[in-house]
């Protein structure tokens, strides 16, 4: 008897052990750059799992290591922003502290510069351009200037602590100060950069934890404060970019912005709630004129929002529960549902090529 | 003399009129079998027990916690000379803090209940490693041992014990003491490019000591304490981080543990009474944090007493005992984030029986109850913890069919680190059931041959599963009651073992099918996946052999493929690893003196490999080992 229920067990460990999973099929990177969507994924911390998904947008297929098959090697520990500049790509990877910088024809590699000052790395957060020149935030609270020929960091700007978004106006960069590594004393500042000297000429206050930058049609500039995540909410502030002053804060809840036209998308998610909403915001009129935009229904935890004017076109990314793969959702302009694409780990930015 | 080990290298096969021995006996490692390991720390010991599975954050001094049978390291109690580790802050112990030099005797035990030798709090947890040293081990009158181990990558420790009986007195004391470099060469896998590098800030230093005092009534009745301290300083190599191998953070700390125990039997009573404090200081410093200060350091002290008492009544003919004990807890965590330490008082009563009828039928009964005082709100939960076990045994064979139900509270961490703590949590919830198939016997001529085996099915599922999630971005993380799983496998411990004069020799085979489904949420894509971290198969196989004064040992370790995120795809698998250690000894005696010289070869094929992703392990090392037993 006793044998006959070892005999048991050993055959049940044997049947349920060949149970595998196939994995599904990848498909190839494309020689060129065409008719498709390029998605940065963040991937998780400390797990080197960052990658590029490629989507084809003719025939809808996905392959998820776009960055893999075109460098032979990975992409590093979180990626944080990706922009297309000229003719390259820009991918702003966090806690591997790089900036790849890759062919935007091709996808080629053209340069990785490390970004690590004296030993210690400068953990980068987002980039934006103006003239022959990147600026690319350092939570070490510096902006490094690159020069997108030599493609080599130039200059260090001294910013305030931790900084984050970034955009230009006016001639001017804002930088959004979040101090955030000083929590629970974090940073309410942006600064002011001067683009003709390179020197931060003010910092305005705006509220606690500043995050995104993002600039209108007319110039205007946009910064969210994120609050602390429960008692202190996240609101959008408006700064003139002519007096370089605070003008207005918005009563609506605001995590993320992203300018469609004349219109800024805002998009939020409400920690607490677990639920996701899309806002259109008129940027002539400066009223939220439809709060909720897109329908949620379909996106479990909303990661970041990019349109393009391209295709005309808003994609959702969404994170899901962060540590499982997750979805872009395509919407057209009047925020009617199109299709979902699986893409890799925690999809938060989107180049769309034609 | 010569501590516990006796003449031999190899441990007897004890088949004893206590029917359970035969089967506990392979949840046991005793210190001839520690001591061929070349171990270090109690961490380094934990793959050969079925059932466990072990997480080695890298590195010689690495952290290594354990998880049993899918059920996380804080529902497992570690226990050293009868008193619990404390867990306060973090709901877990670093076994690679605990060293092995003085320990006589390991244990992996699920269910005693008539046991006065564990506390209450372990008792009903759901799992407990417990350890005896030779602190609690009477000796006639005296007993020495001083050793000293060095190898790889800046291996050097150095131990020394004593031991002296003075009349109805016993004294004893032990320190130990030991460092690493830890700048081991590793290679990674990047894309389709290898590369070759050198762990960095894996350094280690610790010191650990022991004094102990025992004062015996009688030969049944004896009273015991103990001070032990402990300071350690180490890097942390964290997990290598593709373009920047960066790693400055550091942890140092100490721990001081003081217990008294009253302990004895009667005619119809076996007792035990205790009564401990325990105070841990924990660092951590990163000198290349990001904030205005230009680092961080952040400061923990934690501190735990406890008090118990067990009783246990067993009839005339033993075939009934009852168990009766209560204890109490009183936990507190400091810190500069804290304005008031989260404090927990805890309340712990638990009854059991055993009653040989048809049988051997025991189960026992806790009662839980946990105050916590959390800085926004005060929290009271009581829970029934019941279990129960069925045995049979009859000429070699042996049958146990058992059932526990077990919680764990969430840990101070949990409940209230920075923005992750989550003070609404409740405890983490389990179920488990399991069967043992078993067979002993001594044969052939002049029964020099001993067997044992065991099949040993179980099932194991677990609700409010306190897990750490990404919640507001990637670098904000809480802790919520979400997670839900089931688990079932079947272990499976053969030992055969031959022993003729002075040639013995033994084979043990160890293996572990474990399938563990996450069910927390049937709309993710997870959702049936098997869980992080848990491989299908693993296991160890160990061969020794001794000869005179000569012994070798072969111990090979498989760990099957497992997915280092919940989502079974081909990019979170990690590959599947044998390792192969070897190790000899040579033994000399003279008159009641011992000497043994041992070197072992670690990992001897070179694998590259971790046990969590990209916590990369050292490839083939050395270790040799001087001592001298009196």
């Amino acid at each position: 008897m006793i044998f006959r229920l070892v005999f048991i067990s050993v055959l049940a460990v044997a049947i349920v052990s060949c149970k595998k999973k196939k994995p599904e099929p990848e498909t190839p990177a494309p020689t060129t750059l065409s008719h498709g969507l390029l998605v940065l994924n963040e991937g998780l911390f400390n797990h080197n799992n960052s990658s590029l998904s490629w989507i084809n947008t003719n025939d809808h297929t996905v392959g998820n290591s776009f960055f893999e098959e075109k460098t032979n090697r990975g992409l590093g520990d979180t990626g944080n922003d990706l922009k297309r500049y000229g003719g390259k790509i820009y991918v702003v990877v966090n806690v591997s502290s790089t900036l790849e910088i890759l062919d935007a024809t091709t996808g080629a590699s053209l340069q990785q510069i490390s970004m690590v000052h004296n030993g210690t790395p400068k953990q980068p957060r987002s980039i934006t351009f103006y003239g022959p020149k990147a600026y690319v935030t350092c939570y070490d609270g510096f902006v490094d200037v690159i020069d997108t020929l030599s493609l080599s960091v130039t200059q260090r700007i001294a910013v305030g602590s931790n900084p984050e978004g970034l955009a230009v106006s006016n001639g001017k960069l804002y930088v959004a100060n979040s101090g955030g590594l000083n929590y629970p004393n974090v940073d309410s500042t942006v600064s002011v950069v001067d683009l003709s000297t390179n020197i931060e000429i003010q910092r305005i206050t705006v509220g606690n934890n500043p995050g995104g930058v993002c600039v209108d049609s007319e110039g205007d500039v946009y910064v969210i404060s994120r609050g602390n995540y429960s008692t202190i909410p996240s609101r959008m502030h408006r700064i003139n970019p002519v007096t370089d002053t605070k003008e207005f804060t918005f009563s609506f809840d605001a995590g993320g912005m992203t300018r469609m036209n004349d219109n800024l998308l805002i998009s939020y998610y409400n920690y607490n709630t677990s639920t996701s909403q899309i806002g259109l915001f008129d940027a002539l009129t400066e009223q939220l004129s439809i709060p909720n935009y897109i329908s949620m229904s379909g996106i479990t935890t909303l990661y970041g929002v990019t349109y393009s004017s391209i295709t005309d076109k808003i994609y959702c990314a969404d994170a899901n529960s962060f540590s499982n793969t997750g979805c872009l959702h395509v919407f057209n302009s009047a925020g009617i549902f199109e299709r979902t694409y699986n893409v890799g780990l925690n999809p938060s930015k989107v180049l769309v090529f034609d | 003399m010569f501590g516990q080990g006796g003449p031999t290298e190899l441990d007897s096969v004890e088949i004893r009129n206590d029917r359970s021995m035969s089967l506990q006996s392979m949840l046991v490692i005793k210190k001839v079998r520690i001591q061929r390991r070349l171990a270090t720390d109690v961490g380094q010991l934990m793959s050969l027990f079925t059932g466990v599975q072990m997480k080695s954050y890298g590195g010689l001094g690495g952290m290594k916690t354990i998880t049993f049978r899918s059920l996380g390291a804080g529902h497992i109690s570690v226990v050293s000379d009868h008193f619990a580790l404390s867990q306060t802050q973090s709901g877990q112990a670093d076994l690679g803090q605990i060293p092995v030099d003085f320990i006589t005797k390991l244990e992996l035990v699920g269910y005693n209940p008539l046991s006065v030798n564990y506390p209450i709090q372990s008792k009903l947890a759901g799992q407990i490693i417990a350890m005896e040293t030779r602190h609690v081990q009477k000796v006639d009158s005296f007993s020495a041992n001083i050793g000293t181990q060095f190898g790889s990558f800046g291996q050097l420790d150095g131990h020394a014990f004593l031991s002296k009986r003075i009349s109805k007195w016993q004294f004893a004391g032990s320190l130990k003491g030991r460092r690493f470099d830890g700048n081991y060469p590793f290679s990674y896998l990047n894309g389709q490019t290898s590369t070759k590098t050198t762990r960095t800030n894996g350094d280690l230093v610790d010191v650990y000591g022991t004094a102990s005092a025992s004062y015996f009534f009688s030969p049944l009745q004896k009273l015991h304490a103990s001070y032990s301290g402990a300071y350690y300083d180490k890097g942390l190599p964290g997990a290598v981080v593709f373009y920047n191998e960066t790693a400055n953070q550091r942890l140092f700390g100490n721990n001081h543990l003081f217990t008294l125990r009253h302990s004895g039997s009667g005619k119809r009573l076996i007792y035990s009474s205790g009564a401990s404090f325990q105070q841990s200081e924990l660092n951590y410093v990163d000198s290349n944090y990001l904030n205005a200060a230009g680092f961080l350091h952040s400061r923990f002290v934690s501190q735990e007493s406890t008090g118990q008492t067990q009783w246990r009544y067993h009839s005339n003919n033993d075939s009934l005992s009852i168990l009766v004990g209560a204890g109490v807890r009183y936990e507190q965590l400091f810190s500069e984030t804290f304005s008031n330490p989260p404090t927990r008082f805890s309340t712990d009563v638990i009854t059991a029986f055993q009653w040989f009828w048809k049988g051997d039928f025991s189960a026992q009964l806790g009662l839980q109850d946990i105050q916590d005082l959390r800085p926004t709100q005060s929290k009271r939960t009581t829970v029934l913890l019941p279990s129960f076990e069925w045995k049979i045994f009859k000429k070699g064979f042996s049958f146990i069919a058992g059932y526990r139900y077990t919680v764990r509270q969430p840990s101070f961490n949990e409940l209230y680190y920075n923005q992750i703590g989550n003070d609404k949590l409740v405890p983490e919830k389990a179920q488990l059931a399991y069967t043992t198939f078993g067979y002993n016997c001594n044969f052939g001529r002049n029964l020099h041959w001993s067997y044992q085996g065991a099949v040993q099915p179980f099932y194991v599922h677990a609700i409010d599963k306190i897990l750490a999630i990404p919640t507001k971005n990637l670098f904000i993380w809480s802790i919520q009651n979400i997670g839900k799983s089931d688990a079932y496998g079947t272990e499976v411990r053969q030992f055969i073992s031959y022993n003729k004069n002075r040639f013995t020799t033994s084979l043990r085979l160890q293996y572990t099918f474990q399938y563990t489904l996450d069910l927390s949420d049937p709309k993710s894509s997870t959702y049936r996946d098997i869980l992080s971290y848990s491989p299908l198969h693993a296991g160890t196989a160990e061969l020794d052999v001794e000869i005179n004064h000569w012994g070798t040992s072969l111990l090979l370790t498989y760990q099957g493929e497992r997915y280092a995120l919940n989502q079974n795809i081909p990019t979170n698998l990690l590959d599947d690893f044998v390792l192969l250690d070897l190790s000899f000894f040579y033994k000399a005696t003279w008159r009641e003196h011992q000497f043994t010289a041992r070197v072992a070869i670690n990992n001897l094929t070179n694998n590259y490999y971790s046990y969590i992703r990209y916590f990369v392990m050292p490839g083939t090392n050395l270790a040799f080992r001087l001592s001298y037993d009196f």
